[in-house]
Protein backbone atom coordinates (compact mmCIF):
# COMPACT_ATOMS: atom_id res chain seq x y z
CA UNK A 1 0.00 0.00 0.00
CA UNK A 2 1.52 3.00 -0.95
CA UNK A 3 1.47 6.16 1.67
CA UNK A 4 -0.48 8.56 -1.40
CA UNK A 5 -3.33 5.60 -1.35
CA UNK A 6 -3.73 5.40 2.36
CA UNK A 7 -3.77 9.53 2.63
CA UNK A 8 -6.32 9.66 -0.62
CA UNK A 9 -8.08 6.66 1.56
CA UNK A 10 -8.16 8.86 4.74
CA UNK A 11 -9.18 12.10 3.50
CA UNK A 12 -12.34 10.29 1.59
CA UNK A 13 -13.06 8.86 4.62
CA UNK A 14 -13.06 11.73 6.58
CA UNK A 15 -14.95 13.59 3.72
CA UNK A 16 -17.52 10.98 4.48
CA UNK A 17 -17.40 11.58 8.20
CA UNK A 18 -18.03 15.22 7.60
CA UNK A 19 -21.16 14.71 5.05
CA UNK A 20 -22.41 12.48 7.56
CA UNK A 21 -22.14 14.91 10.49
CA UNK A 22 -20.06 12.31 11.97
CA UNK A 23 -17.86 14.64 14.07
CA UNK A 24 -19.43 16.13 16.79
CA UNK A 25 -17.60 19.57 18.07
CA UNK A 26 -18.38 20.83 21.62
CA UNK A 27 -16.04 23.79 22.78
CA UNK A 28 -18.24 24.38 26.32
CA UNK A 29 -19.21 20.39 27.44
CA UNK A 30 -15.82 18.32 26.39
CA UNK A 31 -16.52 14.52 26.52
CA UNK A 32 -14.48 11.97 28.50
CA UNK A 33 -12.97 9.32 26.40
CA UNK A 34 -12.67 5.38 27.41
CA UNK A 35 -9.46 6.12 29.42
CA UNK A 36 -10.36 9.36 31.03
CA UNK A 37 -8.80 11.61 28.14
CA UNK A 38 -10.88 15.24 27.77
CA UNK A 39 -11.54 15.68 24.11
CA UNK A 40 -13.83 18.35 22.43
CA UNK A 41 -14.91 16.30 19.55
CA UNK A 42 -17.15 13.40 19.12
CA UNK A 43 -17.12 11.31 16.37
CA UNK A 44 -19.85 8.48 15.62
CA UNK A 45 -19.55 6.25 12.80
CA UNK A 46 -22.59 4.44 13.02
CA UNK A 47 -24.14 7.83 11.08
CA UNK A 48 -22.41 6.41 8.03
CA UNK A 49 -24.49 3.38 8.50
CA UNK A 50 -27.96 4.95 7.51
CA UNK A 51 -27.23 6.54 4.56
CA UNK A 52 -26.81 4.12 1.64
CA UNK A 53 -24.60 6.20 -0.77
CA UNK A 54 -22.27 7.82 2.33
CA UNK A 55 -22.16 3.83 3.47
CA UNK A 56 -21.51 2.37 -0.17
CA UNK A 57 -18.26 4.87 -0.51
CA UNK A 58 -17.39 3.73 3.28
CA UNK A 59 -17.40 0.29 2.25
CA UNK A 60 -15.77 0.23 -1.09
CA UNK A 61 -12.83 2.01 0.56
CA UNK A 62 -12.17 -0.65 3.67
CA UNK A 63 -12.96 -3.03 0.43
CA UNK A 64 -10.30 -1.47 -1.20
CA UNK A 65 -7.69 -1.31 1.33
CA UNK A 66 -8.68 -5.42 2.04
CA UNK A 67 -7.67 -6.25 -1.12
CA UNK A 68 -4.70 -4.67 -0.87
CA UNK A 69 -3.84 -5.75 2.60
CA UNK A 70 -4.41 -9.42 1.13
CA UNK A 71 -1.82 -9.23 -0.90
CA UNK A 72 0.42 -9.67 2.60
CA UNK A 73 -1.94 -11.38 5.02
CA UNK A 74 -4.36 -14.38 4.52
CA UNK A 75 -7.55 -13.79 6.33
CA UNK A 76 -10.33 -16.38 6.34
CA UNK A 77 -12.68 -14.45 8.51
CA UNK A 78 -13.80 -10.67 8.50
CA UNK A 79 -15.28 -10.50 12.72
CA UNK A 80 -17.75 -7.74 13.49
CA UNK A 81 -17.37 -6.28 16.80
CA UNK A 82 -20.52 -5.73 18.44
CA UNK A 83 -22.58 -3.44 17.47
CA UNK A 84 -21.15 -0.70 15.41
CA UNK A 85 -18.00 -3.48 13.64
CA UNK A 86 -20.97 -5.93 12.81
CA UNK A 87 -22.42 -3.82 9.02
CA UNK A 88 -19.51 -2.73 8.25
CA UNK A 89 -17.59 -6.10 8.64
CA UNK A 90 -21.09 -8.10 6.58
CA UNK A 91 -20.54 -5.43 3.94
CA UNK A 92 -17.09 -5.73 3.32
CA UNK A 93 -17.17 -9.79 3.66
CA UNK A 94 -20.07 -9.52 0.93
CA UNK A 95 -17.83 -8.04 -1.31
CA UNK A 96 -14.77 -9.95 -0.59
CA UNK A 97 -16.14 -13.35 -0.34
CA UNK A 98 -14.33 -14.06 3.01
CA UNK A 99 -16.32 -15.82 5.72
CA UNK A 100 -18.03 -13.76 8.63
CA UNK A 101 -18.92 -14.05 11.86
CA UNK A 102 -19.30 -11.21 14.38
CA UNK A 103 -18.37 -11.34 18.19
CA UNK A 104 -20.36 -9.85 21.39
CA UNK A 105 -18.78 -8.14 23.78
CA UNK A 106 -19.21 -11.09 25.90
CA UNK A 107 -20.00 -13.84 26.35
CA UNK A 108 -24.01 -14.65 26.09
CA UNK A 109 -24.43 -16.23 29.64
CA UNK A 110 -26.85 -19.35 28.64
CA UNK A 111 -26.80 -22.30 26.52
CA UNK A 112 -23.56 -22.39 24.63
CA UNK A 113 -21.96 -19.24 26.35
CA UNK A 114 -20.94 -17.89 22.78
CA UNK A 115 -19.08 -14.46 22.62
CA UNK A 116 -18.86 -15.48 18.51
CA UNK A 117 -21.50 -16.00 16.54
CA UNK A 118 -21.82 -17.33 12.67
CA UNK A 119 -20.03 -20.49 13.09
CA UNK A 120 -17.03 -21.82 14.19
CA UNK A 121 -13.76 -19.42 14.45
CA UNK A 122 -11.55 -21.73 15.44
CA UNK A 123 -8.12 -22.21 13.14
CA UNK A 124 -9.03 -19.24 11.38
CA UNK A 125 -7.07 -16.08 10.30
CA UNK A 126 -9.70 -13.46 11.22
CA UNK A 127 -9.63 -9.61 11.37
CA UNK A 128 -11.48 -7.93 13.61
CA UNK A 129 -13.80 -5.02 12.42
CA UNK A 130 -14.99 -2.24 14.12
CA UNK A 131 -15.93 1.63 13.74
CA UNK A 132 -13.36 3.33 16.02
CA UNK A 133 -10.69 2.60 18.05
CA UNK A 134 -10.14 5.43 21.12
CA UNK A 135 -7.83 3.38 24.25
CA UNK A 136 -7.93 0.13 22.78
CA UNK A 137 -8.86 -1.65 25.28
CA UNK A 138 -12.52 -2.96 24.31
CA UNK A 139 -10.67 -4.30 20.86
CA UNK A 140 -8.45 -6.21 23.64
CA UNK A 141 -11.07 -7.37 25.22
CA UNK A 142 -12.93 -8.67 21.37
CA UNK A 143 -9.67 -10.49 20.57
CA UNK A 144 -8.66 -12.17 23.69
CA UNK A 145 -12.77 -13.57 22.92
CA UNK A 146 -11.46 -15.06 19.73
CA UNK A 147 -8.36 -16.00 20.93
CA UNK A 148 -10.18 -18.00 23.57
CA UNK A 149 -12.36 -19.32 20.77
CA UNK A 150 -9.26 -20.59 18.77
CA UNK A 151 -9.19 -17.52 15.85
CA UNK A 152 -5.68 -16.67 14.97
CA UNK A 153 -5.60 -12.65 15.46
CA UNK A 154 -2.76 -10.19 14.71
CA UNK A 155 -4.91 -7.07 13.02
CA UNK A 156 -7.60 -5.24 13.83
CA UNK A 157 -9.48 -2.44 11.25
CA UNK A 158 -11.67 0.42 12.07
CA UNK A 159 -12.84 3.13 9.77
CA UNK A 160 -11.40 5.59 12.43
CA UNK A 161 -8.97 5.91 15.24
CA UNK A 162 -9.44 8.78 17.58
CA UNK A 163 -5.33 8.77 17.60
CA UNK A 164 -4.55 11.91 19.68
CA UNK A 165 -3.33 10.04 22.59
CA UNK A 166 -0.73 7.03 22.39
CA UNK A 167 -2.39 4.81 24.41
CA UNK A 168 -3.85 2.61 22.11
CA UNK A 169 -1.32 1.88 19.44
CA UNK A 170 1.61 0.98 22.68
CA UNK A 171 -1.42 -1.75 24.01
CA UNK A 172 -2.75 -3.00 20.81
CA UNK A 173 1.28 -3.56 20.40
CA UNK A 174 1.90 -5.48 23.78
CA UNK A 175 -0.91 -7.41 23.00
CA UNK A 176 0.90 -8.67 19.31
CA UNK A 177 -1.85 -6.64 17.06
CA UNK A 178 -1.13 -4.05 14.45
CA UNK A 179 -4.26 -1.79 14.43
CA UNK A 180 -5.30 -0.41 10.52
CA UNK A 181 -7.18 2.65 10.51
CA UNK A 182 -8.71 4.20 7.35
CA UNK A 183 -8.74 7.42 8.59
CA UNK A 184 -7.16 9.81 11.40
CA UNK A 185 -7.35 13.41 12.86
CA UNK A 186 -4.36 14.37 10.49
CA UNK A 187 -6.89 12.80 7.46
CA UNK A 188 -9.94 15.24 8.88
CA UNK A 189 -7.71 17.99 9.08
CA UNK A 190 -6.94 17.85 5.59
CA UNK A 191 -10.67 16.99 4.08
CA UNK A 192 -13.02 19.47 2.69
CA UNK A 193 -15.13 19.58 5.74
CA UNK A 194 -18.48 20.37 3.26
CA UNK A 195 -19.41 23.34 5.44
CA UNK A 196 -19.88 21.40 8.56
CA UNK A 197 -17.17 22.98 10.77
CA UNK A 198 -17.07 25.99 11.62
CA UNK A 199 -13.88 28.11 11.89
CA UNK A 200 -14.16 28.41 15.87
CA UNK A 201 -14.65 24.17 15.88
CA UNK A 202 -12.07 23.54 13.41
CA UNK A 203 -9.71 26.05 15.62
CA UNK A 204 -10.35 24.20 18.89
CA UNK A 205 -10.02 21.07 17.18
CA UNK A 206 -6.55 22.13 16.41
CA UNK A 207 -5.93 23.60 19.38
CA UNK A 208 -6.39 20.24 20.90
CA UNK A 209 -4.09 17.94 18.37
CA UNK A 210 -1.46 20.61 18.87
CA UNK A 211 -1.13 19.69 22.40
CA UNK A 212 -3.82 16.55 23.40
CA UNK A 213 -2.62 16.04 27.18
CA UNK A 214 -2.16 19.61 27.90
CA UNK A 215 -5.86 20.55 26.38
CA UNK A 216 -7.28 17.43 28.33
CA UNK A 217 -5.72 18.34 31.56
CA UNK A 218 -7.56 22.04 31.35
CA UNK A 219 -10.84 20.39 30.26
CA UNK A 220 -10.92 17.97 33.52
CA UNK A 221 -9.65 14.76 32.01
CA UNK A 222 -6.33 13.28 32.42
CA UNK A 223 -3.39 15.31 32.19
CA UNK A 224 -0.72 11.97 32.26
CA UNK B 1 -12.30 -1.91 50.08
CA UNK B 2 -10.00 0.96 51.41
CA UNK B 3 -7.16 0.12 48.49
CA UNK B 4 -10.34 0.08 45.86
CA UNK B 5 -11.86 3.58 47.06
CA UNK B 6 -7.90 5.24 47.24
CA UNK B 7 -7.48 3.58 43.40
CA UNK B 8 -10.42 5.03 42.42
CA UNK B 9 -9.58 8.62 43.82
CA UNK B 10 -6.62 8.58 41.25
CA UNK B 11 -8.88 8.03 38.37
CA UNK B 12 -10.38 10.32 35.84
CA UNK B 13 -13.66 8.72 35.30
CA UNK B 14 -13.54 7.57 31.48
CA UNK B 15 -15.82 4.50 30.75
CA UNK B 16 -12.59 2.29 31.42
CA UNK B 17 -12.43 2.90 34.87
CA UNK B 18 -15.78 1.57 35.64
CA UNK B 19 -15.02 -1.85 33.81
CA UNK B 20 -11.75 -2.28 35.74
CA UNK B 21 -13.45 -1.28 38.95
CA UNK B 22 -15.83 -4.04 38.45
CA UNK B 23 -13.07 -6.50 37.47
CA UNK B 24 -11.08 -4.90 40.84
CA UNK B 25 -14.33 -5.03 43.23
CA UNK B 26 -15.56 -8.73 41.94
CA UNK B 27 -11.98 -9.90 42.52
CA UNK B 28 -11.88 -8.32 46.20
CA UNK B 29 -14.97 -10.68 46.80
CA UNK B 30 -12.92 -13.40 47.21
CA UNK B 31 -10.40 -11.67 49.93
CA UNK B 32 -13.14 -9.44 51.53
CA UNK B 33 -16.13 -11.94 51.48
CA UNK B 34 -17.66 -10.65 54.43
CA UNK B 35 -18.00 -7.56 51.98
CA UNK B 36 -19.19 -9.74 49.17
CA UNK B 37 -22.65 -8.63 48.72
CA UNK B 38 -21.53 -4.75 48.71
CA UNK B 39 -19.02 -5.28 46.33
CA UNK B 40 -21.08 -6.94 43.55
CA UNK B 41 -23.23 -4.09 43.98
CA UNK B 42 -21.26 -1.57 43.18
CA UNK B 43 -19.92 -3.78 40.29
CA UNK B 44 -23.29 -3.96 39.20
CA UNK B 45 -23.49 -0.19 39.25
CA UNK B 46 -20.28 0.30 37.58
CA UNK B 47 -21.25 -1.71 34.79
CA UNK B 48 -24.40 -0.68 34.28
CA UNK B 49 -22.62 3.00 33.80
CA UNK B 50 -19.91 1.97 31.90
CA UNK B 51 -22.30 -0.27 29.26
CA UNK B 52 -24.20 3.15 28.89
CA UNK B 53 -21.75 4.94 28.01
CA UNK B 54 -19.41 2.54 25.95
CA UNK B 55 -21.25 3.90 22.64
CA UNK B 56 -22.62 7.09 23.48
CA UNK B 57 -20.51 10.49 24.05
CA UNK B 58 -19.73 11.17 28.29
CA UNK B 59 -19.83 15.31 28.68
CA UNK B 60 -17.25 15.72 31.17
CA UNK B 61 -19.92 16.61 34.00
CA UNK B 62 -21.88 13.38 33.79
CA UNK B 63 -18.32 11.81 34.07
CA UNK B 64 -17.73 13.92 37.19
CA UNK B 65 -20.35 13.22 39.04
CA UNK B 66 -20.16 9.64 38.45
CA UNK B 67 -16.54 9.34 40.05
CA UNK B 68 -18.04 11.79 42.45
CA UNK B 69 -20.81 9.40 43.39
CA UNK B 70 -19.34 5.99 43.17
CA UNK B 71 -16.89 7.49 45.06
CA UNK B 72 -19.82 8.40 47.76
CA UNK B 73 -21.47 5.14 47.68
CA UNK B 74 -17.98 3.08 48.51
CA UNK B 75 -16.68 5.68 51.03
CA UNK B 76 -20.05 5.17 52.55
CA UNK B 77 -19.50 1.07 52.81
CA UNK B 78 -15.98 1.40 53.85
CA UNK B 79 -17.17 3.46 56.85
CA UNK B 80 -20.24 1.27 57.56
CA UNK B 81 -18.29 -1.94 56.74
CA UNK B 82 -17.52 -2.87 60.49
CA UNK B 83 -20.87 -1.48 61.42
CA UNK B 84 -23.81 -3.41 63.35
CA UNK B 85 -25.95 -6.04 60.47
CA UNK B 86 -28.93 -3.41 60.89
CA UNK B 87 -26.33 -0.41 59.61
CA UNK B 88 -24.74 -2.35 57.03
CA UNK B 89 -27.97 -3.57 55.51
CA UNK B 90 -29.48 0.52 55.33
CA UNK B 91 -25.98 0.77 53.29
CA UNK B 92 -26.60 -2.26 51.02
CA UNK B 93 -30.18 -1.35 50.40
CA UNK B 94 -28.92 2.38 49.90
CA UNK B 95 -26.48 1.50 47.14
CA UNK B 96 -28.97 -1.48 45.81
CA UNK B 97 -31.09 1.45 44.15
CA UNK B 98 -28.51 3.76 43.30
CA UNK B 99 -27.37 4.61 40.03
CA UNK B 100 -24.15 6.80 39.03
CA UNK B 101 -26.31 9.29 36.35
CA UNK B 102 -28.33 11.82 38.01
CA UNK B 103 -32.02 10.41 37.61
Amino acid sequence: MTSTAAKERGQRIAEIMFKAGAIHVSRQQPYILAAGWASPVYVDIRLLIGEPELRQQAVALATNWMKEALQTSAFDALVGAETAGIPFAAWIAERTGLKFRYIRKRPLGIGRNAQVEGGSIEGLNALLVDDLTTDGRSKLNFVRGLRAAGAHVEHILTIFYHDAFPDAGVRLGQAGLTLHALATWSDVLAAQDDGQLSAADRQEIERFLSDPVAWSARHGGRSA
Amino acid sequence: MRELLEWLKSQKGGVSTYWEFQLRALKLRTTEPDQAACLSLLADIAGRFADKYYEEPLPVDAAAGALDRLGKLLGKAVEHSDADAATRLRVLNEISISELEPS
